[in-house]
């Protein structure tokens, strides 16, 4: 379908332009996927917690062996989601230039966005509880494309982090 | 214009006391309407309570203008160091601070209330995920005109004394465009979709029945009896018949509705904005600075196609909250009309030479299944029993088959130096045709489905909305991702 595979462009050679696939880009925290693990494992935790009452307790009547189906499809999703969890861990990186930050993670569908400094609204640095354990912290990006587009970079060294906030929260003054 | 001092704390106008009590009672009304309904059709089943409900409904009229005095006493708003201020509520209070190079666009409108009392209300809009209600109820006109004027004085620092000026609802400098006439807009409602309306309708009398149903069960299993026995007994042209009575509403819902809305539509242009007033019961007054439009969108369906009319959409950039608010939209006008319009927004036309680049025919297989399959799927349990049914699903597939099949035909895009097109349909067709340097994110994205065969898709998106670009080679999609990054980079012209 697609009739011709170089880009028409006039004027600026498409070629010279600095190429984003050759960005070098940077692993967050191996720690942080303890962080994404835990978090399963909690939710897990819940689930079960609450389908073990319902099985023993029979409140409400329903029969235990629908529990047990139950448990057993919500467990096999949970299962699923830890190896895709790990499987799409070493996706997840970001990269900075001069004039853009670039975002890239996804396994199933594998997303690389680009935000440059001249559309940034504001940076912030935020830490969860379980983040705190580890001294992880996400750097948050805003546009005025709205929440779809802003990215949050999760997993990030807290001094990294700040070091970021602070360097893209600079070169944001410099534009405004 | 009046003199006003911004810099002390403004209440809205005394009238304005009405229209809040006006306004709590219409939202108790539309909260309670069910229970109302079903007080005033069986009346004689209250009677012993008549003095209670008498001696409440004076106690919430009471509470109500309590709520109307203590609201617009704590209502107030002023400008500070380049910052709009409003600050309302008394129980939890309330202060909204907005920059004011922040302000987008400064509108005001008004109902039939506010039009008997000679008030307009004014909504201020912000750009951003802001979520904040900037509106003032009761303005007298020259007071709004001047605080209008006030606050996009502001906003337009940089620009010549022509903004300056009084930008009333009649502007003498305003060249007109385009003013629709009432026998055109019964045109263009004719040629509207009338399907949508008809899944509106059907889904708006399903709820009406269900808010119902419960209250007047007897009465529901009487007459729905007497229907169903008539059903059955009555022949195939009555039901017909009543089909194409639905239909009829149907079109008739669509006239109207466009004629409520577009009634006396007038779009002008000025030096620096386009201006539009429209509306029968509300009449709408609003003005967008060509800067800060982000995005022109025109479409067809099949029937406008035959009478060669476009309806548009001129987007300008907007809080989450309001995205129809900081719509501008023309209901129909001709080509003429749409190419007048892009030459303003965009200059000279840029794709006179440039090629369409098509998306891959995978893309089939994706709009098959979300439209197709999926619902079948889903609704699979319904007909499993029933062998009649099974024409149904059949059916569906067919014509999802035949509308993923125009899906593909549909989308393409085109590329320029400084602007996009982006095209995309199956029965109608929409055109989005925006400046590269207003882009804010720019997104590549691949399944992993498309990987292995080469594909990948791009996604934009800007203070008005997203767009993509799906299923085009690989390579490209890099290519796209890599200069969009590039142009928006390079400019130094502000996207707003």
């Amino acid at each position: 379908m697609i009739e011709k595979l170089e880009f028409e462009n006039k004027e600026i050679d498409i070629e010279e332009l600095p190429k984003l696939e050759d960005l070098k880009f940077n692993r967050v925290e191996k720690n942080y996927l303890l962080v994404l693990l835990l978090r399963i494992i909690i939710f897990g935790l819940i689930f079960n917690g609450i389908g073990a009452f319902f099985y023993f307790t029979k409140t409400m009547g329903i029969p235990s062996e629908v529990i047990q189906y139950i448990l057993l499809a919500i467990n096999s999703l949970f299962a699923l989601r830890v190896i895709l969890t790990i499987l799409s861990f070493k996706i997840r990186a970001y990269a900075i230039r001069e004039r853009d930050i670039s975002y890239q993670r996804g396994l199933i569908v594998f997303k690389q966005t680009t935000v440059s400094v001249n559309r940034m609204q504001h940076v912030e640095l935020t830490q969860s509880l379980l983040m705190k354990l580890f001294n992880l912290s996400t750097v948050k990006i805003y546009t005025a494309g709205g929440s779809q587009s802003d990215i949050s970079i999760a997993g990030i060294n807290k001094e990294k982090g700040e070091e970021i906030k602070d360097l893209l929260s600079e070169k944001l003054s410099q534009h405004a | 214009m009046r003199n006003i001092d911004l810099t002390k704390p403004n209440r809205q106008a005394p009238k304005g006391l009405v229209l809040i009590l006006a306004m709590s009672i219409q939202k108790l009304i539309r909260a309670l309407w069910p229970m109302l309904l079903i007080y005033f059709w069986k009346n004689d089943q209250f009677v012993e309570y008549q003095t209670i409900i008498n001696v409440g409904i004076i106690v919430i009229i009471l509470l109500l203008s309590i709520h109307a005095v203590l609201y617009y006493l704590n209502f107030k708003f002023y400008v500070d160091k380049d910052h709009f201020i409003l600050r309302k509520g008394y129980l939890r209070k309330q202060e909204l601070n907005i920059p004011l190079d922040r302000i987008q666009s400064v509108n005001y409108k008004a109902n039939v209330l506010q039009r008997l009392l000679k008030v307009v209300s004014l909504e201020i809009d912000t750009a951003g995920s802001v979520k904040k209600e900037l509106k003032i109820l009761a303005l007298e006109l020259d007071y709004a005109d001047t605080l209008k004027n006030a606050l996009s004085t502001s906003v337009n620092v940089k620009e010549t004394e022509d903004v300056n000026q009084d930008v009333p609802i009649k502007d003498e400098q305003a060249e007109k465009l385009l003013k629709i006439e009432i026998g055109e807009l019964v045109k263009i409602g004719l040629l509207q979709n009338h399907l949508q309306m008809a899944l509106l309708i059907l889904a708006f009398g399903w709820q009406f029945y269900n808010e119902l149903a419960d209250s007047f069960k007897e009465e529901i299993s009487q007459v729905s009896g007497q229907v169903n026995e008539q059903i059955l007994q009555s022949s195939l042209i009555v039901l017909i018949f009543m089909g194409l009575l639905f239909f009829g509403i149907s079109i008739l819902a669509s006239v109207i509705k466009i004629i409520v809305k577009f009634f006396d539509f007038e779009f002008s242009k000025t030096e620096s904005s386009f201006q539009m007033q429209a509306g029968l019961l509300n009449r709408k007054n609003m003005i967008i600075p060509f800067k800060k439009i982000q995005e022109l969108s025109w479409g067809t369906n099949p029937l406008k196609k035959a009478f060669s009319l476009f309806s548009i959409k001129i987007k300008q950039a907007n809080s989450q909250v309001d995205k129809k608010k900081s719509l501008m939209e023309i209901p129909g006008c001709g080509n003429e009309n749409l190419n007048q319009l892009k030459e303003v927004i965009f200059g000279e036309d840029e794709f006179l030479r440039d090629r369409k680049y098509k998306i891959s025919g995978k893309f089939f297989w994706r709009v098959l299944f979300i439209m197709g399959c999926l619902p079948i799927l889903i609704s699979s349990p319904l007909y499993i029993y029933d062998v009649v049914h099974y024409i149904v699903p059949i059916l569906w597939f067919g014509f999802s088959t035949f509308a993923s099949w125009l899906a593909v035909k549909k989308r393409y895009f085109q590329i320029s130096e400084n602007q996009l097109i982006i095209s995309k349909g199956m029965f109608g067709q929409d055109w989005k045709q925006l400046e590269i340097y207003k882009i804010q994110v720019v997104d590549f994205r691949q399944s992993i489905f498309q990987k292995s065969s080469g594909l990948a898709g791009i996604q934009i998106y800007t203070a008005s909305g997203s767009t993509s670009i799906p299923f085009i080679n690989e390579n490209l999609a890099k290519e796209l991702h890599k200069f969009l990054v590039y142009k928006i980079q390079s400019t130094e012209k502000s996207w707003m």
